[in-house]
């Protein structure tokens, strides 16, 4: 077996502790409890081997937060894959179902906000998420996802506009799980 | 309901809100996946114990990079008698490549796995990859396709860039090209192609290519622009119009390679200094795309795009209220009335004013915002 050089190892450890749980959340939001383990270790492993092509503060957690989202939509399809049950609870983002561990410790208000969260456009979810959740700055997240900022708050306005209605009380009698996707 | 409330709502409604508090938890569970892969290759765990439960992570991942690697040669060494029967995953990438260069659909389809997610040529939106095959075959685009070689992917699959150049609305024809830079992205699993990303870099390809050729749709074919194009940046790939850009990118190739005699301008049409296609970002940040050509001009702001007639002067452009230009929405209305800015260029910008204030808001992207010359004929 190859040795690994202490540098490289070093700066590794470094940067596993330092983001392992920003990390690990960022796959919890999206993919509860059960399968976000996975989906962080497989970041940190994509990370290991592009060591050297990661930035420096303030843009590492952005970045390993983007090799997150590519494993996570990986993962996704794998689910859908693997069997039809998993297909439907996940067919239009990442673990559709609310995560009852997680959920445990919300209000119920909170979970009717989080379903509707979950019933954006994928794009709009996740621009959502990394602006409420994982509160990165806008600037931050048009570099992530490759947009402008311009395109950024429209699209941020466009998802609360959505959130908005959802979230109007005569909008609940529809099952969140039947929306996902948005229009 | 207001949505700086929904803000407020959506973010104590974070499912895990304070990611320190995973720790007693959920340090264990990263390891857990990972250690029977080390456990699989006989990696000495007590290691792993001793330098505590966060160094775990590093190490199983490491183990873990070791082991896939380990199973990729002994899958390999395991199945050295059926490579010449299963494609390899190489093979697989360059087959596809081969199929789409050769705008074979059946064949692309055929390597395509079923929920491939496939981003065409103009990827910044999804589109349906046939219509886009159909297109980038109508409008003479030649892929030439280069190397592949492997990149990063998650496990199970096989990740490839393979480089390449290309040909595009004649430019082979015409003696520019082949524009080149261009990197495929594909990822393959258990034997099929399940991302295909063109990726195709515009830049050279737009000054030389897309602009020219659009303005000369513009100046000649000025009421098919809306069959051709979706806005400026992006092509409309229905049945009708790819019989057209077959047929204007003939036409565009015969008249680049035949000019005829310049004409002698027409008055108020666009002076020299000011052909072309300015861009800016507004008041608002948006940006602004305003092309000027002969008697024409056309502006695109995000999904907005106006475009119609033009008069300009030595120090006044002004763009007429037709139903054309979609300054008329509401005819008879005060709103139904001419534009009128005054313009100047300072150095390499191009200031444009209002000569009488816009109450309407039917143009309010052009004023205020500064302009630089983004692509000249």
């Amino acid at each position: 077996m190859d040795t690994v050089s202490p540098l490289r190892q070093r700066r590794f450890e470094e940067l596993y502790e330092r983001h392992m749980l920003e990390v690990l959340a960022y796959c919890m939001r999206r993919l509860g409890r059960t399968n976000a383990a996975d989906a962080c270790s497989e970041t940190f492993l994509i990370a290991w081997r592009r060591l050297d092509d990661l930035p420096e503060p303030p843009q590492t957690l952005p970045y390993l937060y983007g090799i997150a989202r590519r494993v996570a939509s990986n993962q996704a399809r794998s689910l859908r894959r693997r069997s039809r049950l998993d297909a439907r609870l996940t067919a239009l983002g990442v673990s559709t179902a609310p995560d009852p561990e997680l959920l445990v410790a919300q209000s119920n208000r909170d979970q009717e906000i989080v379903a509707a969260v979950r019933r954006l456009k994928p794009k709009d979810r996740e621009i959502v998420m990394l602006y409420a959740w994982e509160d990165l700055p806008r600037d931050t997240i048009a570099e992530m996802m490759g947009m402008t900022r311009s395109a950024i708050d429209q699209r941020i306005h466009r998802a609360n506009k959505r959130l908005a209605r959802i979230l109007q009380p005569d909008s609940y009698p529809t099952p969140p799980l039947a929306q996902e996707g948005g229009t | 309901m207001s949505y700086d409330v929904i803000d407020r709502l959506v973010r104590p409604a974070n499912p895990v809100p304070d990611p320190t508090m995973l720790k007693p938890v959920d340090f264990s569970v990263l390891p857990v996946h990972r250690k029977e892969d080390m456990q699989r290759e006989q990696v000495e765990v007590d290691h792993v114990e001793e330098t505590g439960v966060r160094r775990r992570g590093w190490i199983g991942i490491a183990a873990a990079l070791v082991v896939l690697l380990g199973g990729l040669v002994l899958f390999q060494m395991a199945n050295q008698d059926d490579v010449a029967s299963e494609p390899t995953p190489l093979e697989i990438a360059t087959a596809y490549l081969a199929a789409y260069s050769q705008f074979d659909m059946e064949a692309v389809e055929s390597m395509l796995a079923d929920d491939a997610e496939v981003l065409p040529w103009e990827a910044y939106e999804p589109r349906d990859w046939k219509s886009d095959l159909r297109f980038l075959e109508a409008a003479g685009f030649q892929i030439l396709v280069g190397e592949c070689t492997e990149a990063t992917a998650t496990d199970g699959a096989f990740a490839f860039n393979c480089a390449y150049g290309a040909h595009g609305l004649g430019s082979d024809q015409i003696g520019l090209g082949p524009f080149t830079g261009h990197v495929f992205r594909l990822v393959i699993e258990d034997g099929l192609v399940t991302r295909s990303d063109m990726g195709f870099t515009f830049t050279e390809f737009s000054e030389q290519m897309w602009w020219p050729f659009q303005a000369w749709v513009n100046e000649n074919h000025e009421d098919e622009f809306a069959v051709l194009y979706v806005d400026p940046g992006l092509s409309r790939q229905t049945d009708d119009a790819i019989v057209l850009w077959e047929q204007r990118v003939a036409d565009y190739v015969e008249y680049v390679n035949n000019p005829t005699t310049t004409t002698t301008p027409v008055e108020g049409s666009v002076p020299a200094e000011l052909v072309g296609i300015w861009r800016g970002r507004s008041s608002t940040g948006e940006m602004v795309n305003f092309r000027l050509e002969g008697t024409t001009y056309s502006v695109s702001v995000a999904d907005i795009n106006f475009i119609g007639d033009v008069v300009v002067s030595d120090d006044t452009i002004v763009i007429p209220a037709t139903p054309d230009t979609g300054l008329a929405s509401s005819p008879g209305s005060q709103c139904s009335i001419d534009r009128q800015f005054t313009w100047s260029i300072e150095g390499d910008e191009l200031i444009l004013t209002e000569v009488v204030e816009d109450t309407c808001f039917t143009m309010e992207y052009l004023a205020g915002t500064v302009f630089k010359k983004f692509w000249s004929p």
